[in-house]
């Protein structure tokens, strides 16, 4: 081995990491290079100097705050873990709601589904409900919307 | 006593099926490392801190997919290297177009606390030795170039192989080893006045 290979092996050297044959090598060469010689024990020193470096601690809040957003995101798997076995129900869910909110905002049903919400409905149901979504735009059509027909009849409303 | 004695690989699979006590225990085993290796690469405290936080909330969203194919510390500094490297050279970027540059041996954090001037000259004259001595070595490694100064820090402070820390870096064994050495080569010059100096009493 000459100098330029050492290169590689020196720190090993230094701190145990080479194996049998490669530390065979590296003393053969030491044995007869004193520049190499020196620098395992500068290199030796150095990594002496390293370990006075001064450690620093976590603040105090650095665990609380860690928790904090760990927990916001389990908070939000789950939601998503809830709603979204599958990316078409979850698409499905949305047009859903939105949905809701559209018939809920209709001026002559104001409050007469007070508890219309999709939970009520089996997911073929929502399937069919997004499928069926372009004609839904017609409003004949939604009066007969078969799962609609299975809420409680319109009453008028009371004030609130 | 039983939970303290788990490897990390054990943690990090109860972890991935919903336990976060685990976690917890991960977090407390691992915290003040990353912290500390990112700190000497960021060499900023409040923003070591802010990575090490983005480390762990990686590690957690990871956990469904975590296989214990690999050693639970590499998998954390790998994460923790990019992340250290990524933000040292954004933030040399932004230095670079403000062309506002921190002078040299001076860090944000004011670390280097006044002397306290009722201290007694003996004491004066102790702690502005070893004060010197630790910001010399301290500053020669800031100095090092982002990538060397990973791998100095992984190879001295964390017990990864030569082969881990490769993988961190994204380098080869054999590349790794040519920073390692420049590295240490750079140091023994800058740090000269200490390494002749043999170890400080008491280490
Ligand atoms: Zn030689």
């Amino acid at each position: 081995m000459n100098c330029g290979k050492m290169e590689k092996y020196i720190l090993g050297y230094v701190d145990g990491r080479l194996e049998a044959r490669e530390l065979r090598k590296a003393e053969a060469h030491l044995a007869g290079c004193a520049e190499c010689g020196r620098r395992v024990t500068e290199f030796r020193a150095v990594s002496g100097l390293l370990e006075e470096m001064p450690k620093i601690m976590p603040t105090e809040g650095f665990d609380a705050r860690l928790q904090a957003r760990i927990a916001v995101e389990a908070a939000r798997e789950s939601w998503w873990a809830w709603l979204a076995p599958a990316p078409r129900v979850a698409f499905a869910a949305a047009l859903l709601a939105l949905l809701c909110v559209w018939v809920g905002s209709r001026p002559r049903d104001v409050d007469a589904y007070p508890h219309y919400a999709g939970a009520e409905m089996r997911a073929e149901d929502q399937m069919r409900m997004v499928k069926d979504l372009p004609v839904l735009e017609d409003f004949d059509v939604l009066e007969n919307f078969e799962p609609l027909a299975d809420l409680p009849p319109a009453v008028q409303a009371e004030g609130n | 006593m039983w939970a303290m004695a788990q490897t990390d690989v054990q943690l990090m699979l109860e972890v991935k099926a919903g336990d976060e006590q685990s976690f917890a225990l991960l977090l407390h085993r691992y915290r003040s490392p990353v912290i500390n290796f990112l700190y000497r690469m960021v060499r900023n405290r409040a923003q070591a801190e802010d990575l090490a936080q983005e480390v762990f909330l990686r590690v957690y969203r990871a956990r469904g997919g975590y296989e214990p194919s690999a050693k639970f510390s590499t998998w954390l500094f790998r994460i923790a290297t990019n992340l250290a490297l990524n933000s040292v050279r954004d933030t040399r970027h932004q230095k670079q177009e403000i062309s506002i540059e921190q002078p040299a041996g001076e860090t944000e954090e004011g670390e280097e606390r006044p002397l306290d001037v009722e201290e007694r000259s003996a004491n004066i004259e102790q702690h502005l030795v070893e004060e010197a001595r630790s910001r010399m070595i301290r500053e020669a490694v800031e100095r090092l170039p982002e990538k060397q100064r990973a791998a100095v820090l992984l190879h001295k402070y964390e017990e990864l192989s030569y082969g881990e820390i490769a993988k961190s870096l994204r380098c080869s064994e054999s590349a790794l080893k040519s920073l390692l050495f420049r590295a240490y080569e750079t140091l023994r010059v800058e740090l000269a006045p200490l390494v002749g100096q043999g170890p400080k009493a008491g280490s």
